[in-house]
């Protein structure tokens, strides 16, 4: 589900990062945040929290939203700060 | 399911770790220049102060050297910690390789004015480490296993470089003994290998083996099981060796910390078979190797309480030292190395440009050959040390050398990888 800080109307591109290893998950959610539209937001989903993957995502003024599971896994979503 | 606050941006500048990671084949080098040099004599006692001169070549300039570079690098970005004063962390470097070479220098014999400037280096060198690390690691919760192992580590180091402090000083006249110096030896030895090291590598294997073997992760009641054994086991035969317990006492303490390592194995060994990716590279060979070693050492180590023979003291020492310590950290370079090049150099340029991936940035070919080395001087080393073939300790003395060179300069040519030469 979207979290409630994520507007209605947004639509999701979903990046699965689960089975890669790094650096590709960090590729794939950049790549994908620099094509990033207006009204849409990237869903990451991760085995663990992409530490190194938040400052990045500062760099590049983006509003993020995690949310951890019991087994380590993550979901973060990641839109544009200005939306 | 529960939300999180996010990481801020903690990594310390990319100079502090490479400059520890680059230093430590530099020792290498030098420790097997010195086992060609003298031979099968380095292992004929453990008192010696040319034996006790390589053992530190290794233990300071290569397991603690990458051990401080790891530290710097790992306890912000996967614990959350706050290393302060981190430029401090570029003196730590410099006073760490100065007071190695004063130590080394002291126990050859060089000058009596070398123990004194050792003490002086080694001791504010540690101080300052210590200090930020357990600032850095005692201000966040303790809910994941690595943290707890990472602790245990820094606790013990800071007992062991006490300890070693207080030999130096014993040995160069400085000050008189304060404990008999088998069970200050035995101590230090305990401490520095199975807590220091030992924890650190346990703990970072707990990480780092998910991470970047996508295995199933590490059983959370496992590893906190592995390190309250580990560290009951670590604390008993402590206070057992400065009461002069009995070898059954000693054997009876040691034991559970024995079975804990054959279980971490025996965990880690599946979960890398289990791998989602079947690829087979150099780094998933210097874990394998130096998962076998080390549940081996430690046996070794259990069985001197009983039989007293130097050479099982010199069996644990090769097997923990070159077999566990050197081959894993070896091996996480070159995960870590190559992935902090890309994050510092290359992840900016991402749906900008085009960025390597990590085999580009130290490609397969490059690491198979010195592992070939780095096994084969291991291989060579445990039966020339232990049955005192000379021809064949100088054999291995010559592949631990190219060993060493051949990972250093790997490391130079990740190192010297730009995004403006990539992009050439």
């Amino acid at each position: 589900m979207i979290p409630d800080s994520v507007s209605c109307g947004y639509s999701v591109i979903t990046v699965d990062c689960r089975d890669l290893e790094p650096p590709e998950p960090l590729v794939l959610v950049l790549e994908a945040i620099e094509k990033l539209e207006p009204y849409e937001v990237v869903k990451m989903l991760h085995r663990h929290s992409p530490k190194m993957l938040f400052p990045k995502l500062e760099e590049r003024k983006m509003q993020t939203h995690l949310k951890e599971f019991e087994d380590g896994s993550i979901e973060l979503w990641i839109w544009k700060e200005d939306k | 399911m529960r939300s999180s606050g996010l990481s801020l941006d903690q990594a310390p500048p990319e100079d502090i770790p490479f400059r520890f990671f680059i230093t430590a084949p530099v020792f290498g080098l030098l420790a097997g220049s010195f086992v060609l040099y003298r031979g099968s004599s380095l292992f004929s006692s453990s008192w010696s102060f040319e034996t006790i001169a390589l053992t530190h070549l290794i233990t300071l300039g290569w397991v603690i050297m990458v051990m401080m570079g790891a530290f710097y690098q790992m306890v912000p970005v996967l614990v959350g910690g706050q290393v302060p004063w981190i430029s401090f962390s570029r003196l730590v470097h410099a006073l760490l390789s100065l007071g190695v070479i004063a130590l080394i220098g002291g126990l050859l014999q060089y000058s009596p004015l070398l123990y004194p400037l050792a003490i002086s280096t080694l001791l504010l060198a540690f101080i300052i480490f210590l200090t930020q690390l357990l600032t850095a690691l005692f201000s966040v919760e303790a809910k994941r296993p690595i943290v707890t192992a990472m602790r245990i580590s820094l606790v013990s180091l800071t007992f062991a470089v006490l300890l070693g402090i207080l030999e130096i000083g014993t040995f160069s006249g400085l000050w008189p003994a304060l404990l008999d110096r088998t069970i200050l030896k035995s101590l230090h030895i305990t401490l520095a290998l199975t807590g220091a090291v030992g924890g650190l590598i346990v703990g970072v294997g707990f990480h780092v083996i998910p991470m970047f073997y996508l295995s199933s992760p590490f059983p959370q009641q496992r590893a906190v099981w592995i390190l309250r054994t580990g560290m009951f086991s670590l604390a008993a035969v402590s206070l057992s060796l400065l009461l002069s317990a009995n070898s059954t006492t000693l054997l009876l303490v040691t034991l559970p910390g024995v079975l804990a390592s054959i279980i971490y194995a025996a965990t880690v060994l599946r979960m890398l078979q289990q791998r989602k990716r079947k690829v087979v590279d150099a780094t998933l060979r210097f874990w394998q190797i130096g998962l076998l070693a080390f549940p081996f050492s430690l046996l070794c180590l259990t069985v001197s309480f009983f039989w007293t023979d130097e050479r099982l003291l010199f069996g644990f020492g090769l097997l923990f030292l070159l077999g566990f310590a050197v081959t894993i950290t070896n091996g996480m370079l070159y995960k870590i190395v190559p992935f902090l090049i890309w994050f510092h150099r290359f992840s900016s340029l991402v749906g900008k440009a085009k960025v390597p991936l990590l085999k580009d940035i130290l490609p397969e070919k490059r690491t198979r050959g010195q592992l070939h080395f780095a096994t084969l001087a291991l291989f060579l080393l445990l039966p020339g040390a232990i049955l005192q073939i000379d021809g064949l300790v100088r054999i291995a003395g010559v592949c631990w050398m190219v060993s060493s060179l051949w990972l250093g300069l790997n490391l130079m040519h990740a190192l010297r990888l730009k995004p403006v030469l990539y992009e050439q």
